[in-house]
């Protein structure tokens, strides 16, 4: 099977002095919870939408199952940004019809029981709603597609500490072994029990590519300490 | 997909529009009930003058508004949901570029469309009482001759020619819509202060559009026309004739205007858009 991501000499320039990603070279298999941690402007995010399709690469080539991103890779990738991205006059059950409208791979009933068990009120419109809980809404309906690659840019940044062990759930129990999540977020001692890969990104540039385990049975440090070591101030 | 997409389109810009275009309406007909359908030139004074001049000016006000905010809500639905946060949602589904762009033009044009009619109409509501409709009857010869529906255009009825003029203007509409969507993208490509450049955008190309049009119309004998026959002492001027040229002229050059316009809008749409 292909690899669910692939990216070479990936390079984004915003003008001619900076480079927010330079040089990059990945390849990432299915089956695995990914996480993406770097420190602020590092290039997280930009790799994230060059992903998606919403920036262009000044360089370099970009992957998604053996295919240049576009129509058929935006089938497979489901994709939740930093921002809220939702109409905000529409109701939560009208953007679930949106959803269900354009993806193919979504599931409204699972989005109904979500939406259920976190007791958010479908006729509510998203612009009355707080802005964690519209995350969580926006999250539910990231994870209930059946997706190949399920890219997740800061997911808990914004949600209280108890609902961030229903959405960790939520994300191990949606995904299956013929999909990846890559997680971007600075929460690394959230979610790292979830992670079985870490990517560091460092200016532009992939200082690290390694499983979780070696991390901890190598070195003996969790994550998140390696992390404070690599990017220290 | 396309159909998916103008389904949306046209859910999000009839949040206002209908009833921007419903308030048009009654504010023609209280016109007409109130103002022109009053008018009585028989008992006409410097006063009354006055006020009717003071409603038509209230009238073309509110048509221009109208028109103003059809385009604006259509250009404001593009950008925002193609270059704003929305955009994240909008250019992340499995759909092309080319369809998103269709989708918003067809919207756009049906409410540009719907804009020209109900414009059409207030003006017939309010101009058309029986008093002007009578005058008109029974004048209906002379005026049609005094305009130059002689010779090759005595056939012309006054139906026809507003046929002809209102789908002359429904496809100046249309082009307006293409030409706002082009600026909003141009804008795009400035690296900050986006909506300003979308405007600066729209002023340049309007600019760069007018000029070219001048310059179109006097190599093909339009404008010349104009400035001989006003300058001339016989009065052998055919309105009819000369709008028809303007016309043939303008179509031509709004329908290739448009088309590069919209190419361009793909272009930039598919090749320079970083959602920031």
């Amino acid at each position: 099977m292909n690899p669910i991501l692939e990216c070479y000499g990936l390079t984004k320039s915003y003008n001619k002095i900076y480079s927010a990603l330079n040089n990059l070279n990945l390849s990432l298999e299915r089956g695995q919870i990914i996480g993406l941690l770097g420190p602020n402007g590092s290039g997280k995010t930009t790799f994230i939408k060059l992903i998606n399709d919403v920036l262009v690469p000044t360089s370099g080539e970009i992957r998604i199952n053996g295919m240049a991103p576009g129509v058929e890779t935006k089938k497979i990738v489901s994709y939740l940004p930093e921002r809220t991205y939702l109409d905000e006059t529409m109701r939560v059950k009208e953007i679930i019809t949106y959803f269900s409208d354009f993806y193919d791979n979504f599931s409204s009933e699972r989005a109904y029981r979500m939406l259920d068990d976190l007791q958010i009120d479908t006729n509510a419109r998203l612009k009355t709603l707080s802005k964690g809980t519209k995350e969580k809404v926006q999250l539910i309906l990231v994870m209930s597609r059946d997706a190949g690659l399920y890219v997740l840019d800061e997911p808990i940044g914004g949600v209280d500490p108890a609902s961030r062990d229903y959405i960790l759930s939520t994300i191990l129990n949606n995904y299956n072994e013929d999909a990846a999540i890559l997680i971007s977020t600075h929460l690394i001692h959230d979610i790292e029990n979830i992670l079985d890969r870490v990517l560091f990104i460092k200016q532009g540039q992939l200082v690290l590519n390694a499983a979780v385990d070696e991390i901890r049975t190598e070195q003996g440090k969790s994550v998140d300490t390696l992390f404070r070591e690599v990017f220290r101030c | 997909m396309l159909k998916k997409l103008i389904r949306y389109d046209m859910k999000s810009l009839n949040h206002f529009l209908p009833f921007l275009h419903i308030f048009a309406l009654l504010a023609s007909i209280l016109m007409r009930l109130f103002v022109t359908g009053r008018i009585n030139p028989q008992s006409s004074s410097k006063q009354v003058d006055f006020i009717f001049i003071l409603f038509f000016i209230l009238f073309f006000t509110t048509i221009t508004a109208l028109s103003t905010g059809t385009y604006l809500l259509a250009g404001i639905r593009f950008y925002k949901n193609m270059f704003t946060d929305e955009g994240y949602l909008t250019r992340t589904l499995p759909v092309t570029n080319a369809t998103h762009l269709l989708s918003k033009t067809i919207a756009g044009s049906i409410w540009a469309v719907i804009n020209m009619s109900v414009i059409y109409l207030c003006t017939y509501l309010v101009l058309c009482t029986p008093y002007i409709q009578s005058a008109v009857t029974s004048h209906k010869a002379e005026i049609l001759r005094e305009f130059g529906a002689t010779g090759e255009y005595a056939g012309l009825s006054f139906s026809s020619a507003l046929t002809v003029l209102f789908l002359f203007s429904c496809l100046g509409s249309i082009s307006s819509i293409v030409m706002i969507y082009a600026s909003v993208a141009l804008g795009q490509l400035f690296s900050s202060h986006r909506v300003l450049g979308a405007v600066v955008s729209y002023f340049a190309i309007s600019t760069v559009l007018s000029v070219l049009s001048l310059v179109v119309m006097a190599l093909f004998g339009n404008e010349t026309r104009l400035i001989i026959t006003a300058g001339s002492e016989g009065d052998n001027f055919n309105f009819i004739a000369y709008m028809i040229d303007v016309m043939k002229t303008s179509t031509i050059l709004m329908a290739g205007t448009s088309v590069i316009l919209y190419i361009m809008t793909h272009y930039i749409m598919n090749k320079k858009i970083n959602l920031i």
